[in-house]
């Protein structure tokens, strides 16, 4: 929570996320899909078993040095994670994709771990991880 | 109204699915690029189209070049969807042939209004094809007479492109869409039928 951002990178930390409780803004989702809350259990499981696969993708086009497969992934998972509310989650892969903008891929896979850590956590505030206390509102 | 959806990203798609069909809207999807241009190079193709920015296959912007390549009298309407918003990455979105953009995360209800927006010039579009086709079918069957027409000065008939002379109204007749009906004017009712002449509703039968 004291780590400041990264003006240069705008890295936002994993402990300022929770502090500003933007793992996951349940109230943002359910506007989206205009109040329909099966429609958000159904968004929320696709996402839980879609957002793996795009993480693996990711990981594999940074072991290639793909360098456009890194930034459309980190894209993809910037969006997705927005249009959920996972707004801490969509932060941090837009700051990936902005330093695979730049060619700065060694610095895109050192936050690999921030982003498993970030994805455990929006789990949890999703009601949907190992560690619910985090979440703000159980899906 | 039909709706073609590219997207990528499963979650983003299944909302724009379920959202847009509890709207009434028919949807298609597809989850890349070439996919999208394939579905729209069909004979039923959607009228509205919302395109992901970042697909594989083909990027939204360039989906949107190639359906702009397609010369059609009701080109649909496109709406890219895009984490992007800076005014450089809107500026060539549209100038590919977008008509509107929507930045991610969408506003649901930025969303629809910019849906009716699509609908509206869809619409518009189609009525004026419509308006346009009618026109052109009604010049098709309109003659027009024009130019210098050799006119007897006593009795009064044309010299047509044969040589020969023909009667005014069968001249008429013959180069365009207007008909005859036959009434006696005041002048010649006088002249010809003086003992009618006094009797008003004689006057002008066909």
């Amino acid at each position: 929570m004291n780590e400041p951002k990264n003006e240069a990178t705008g890295r936002i930390p994993v402990a300022a996320c929770a502090a500003e409780g933007a793992f996951f803004d349940r109230e943002a989702l359910l506007e989206r899909v205009m109040r329909d809350d099966g429609l958000v259990r159904l968004v929320l499981s696709t996402f839980v078993a879609d957002m793996p696969v795009q993480m693996d993708a990711l990981r594999a086009a940074l072991a290639s040095g793909d360098e456009k497969g890194v930034r459309r992934q980190a894209h993809t998972i910037k969006g997705a994670a927005a249009n959920v509310g996972a707004m801490g989650l969509s932060q941090w892969a837009q700051t990936m994709e902005n330093l695979c903008v730049v060619g700065r891929l060694q610095e895109v896979a050192a936050m690999l771990t921030g982003l498993d850590d970030l994805w455990d956590k929006t789990l949890s505030a999703m009601g949907m991880g190992p560690d619910p206390s985090l979440g703000r509102s159980a899906v | 109204m039909k709706v073609l959806i590219a997207e990528d990203d499963a979650t983003t798609r299944l909302m724009l699915i379920q959202v847009l069909g509890q709207w009434g809207y028919e949807v298609a999807a597809v989850n890349r690029g070439d996919e999208a241009v394939s579905c729209m190079a069909a004979s039923d193709a959607p009228k509205l189209v919302i395109l992901d920015r970042g697909m594989p296959g083909l990027e939204g912007v360039d989906v949107c070049r190639a359906i702009r390549s397609v010369e059609t009298q009701e080109p649909p309407y496109v709406i890219l969807l895009t984490g992007q918003k800076d005014a450089k990455s809107v500026v060539e979105g549209l100038e590919a042939g977008a008509n509107d953009y929507i930045a991610k995360p969408y506003d649901v209800g930025e969303l629809r209004a910019r849906l009716k927006v699509g609908q509206r010039v869809i619409e518009l579009q189609a009525a004026l094809v419509k308006q346009v086709r009618e026109l052109q079918q009604a010049l098709a069957h309109i003659k027009v007479l024009q130019g210098i027409l050799p006119i007897c000065m006593y009795c009064h008939k044309i010299r047509s492109d044969e040589q020969s002379w023909q009667r005014i109204e069968r001249y008429i007749a013959a180069h365009s869409d207007a008909q005859f009906s036959h009434a006696i004017c005041p002048d010649c009712l006088a002249k010809h039928h003086p003992e009618l002449a006094d009797e008003p509703s004689s006057r002008g039968t066909g």
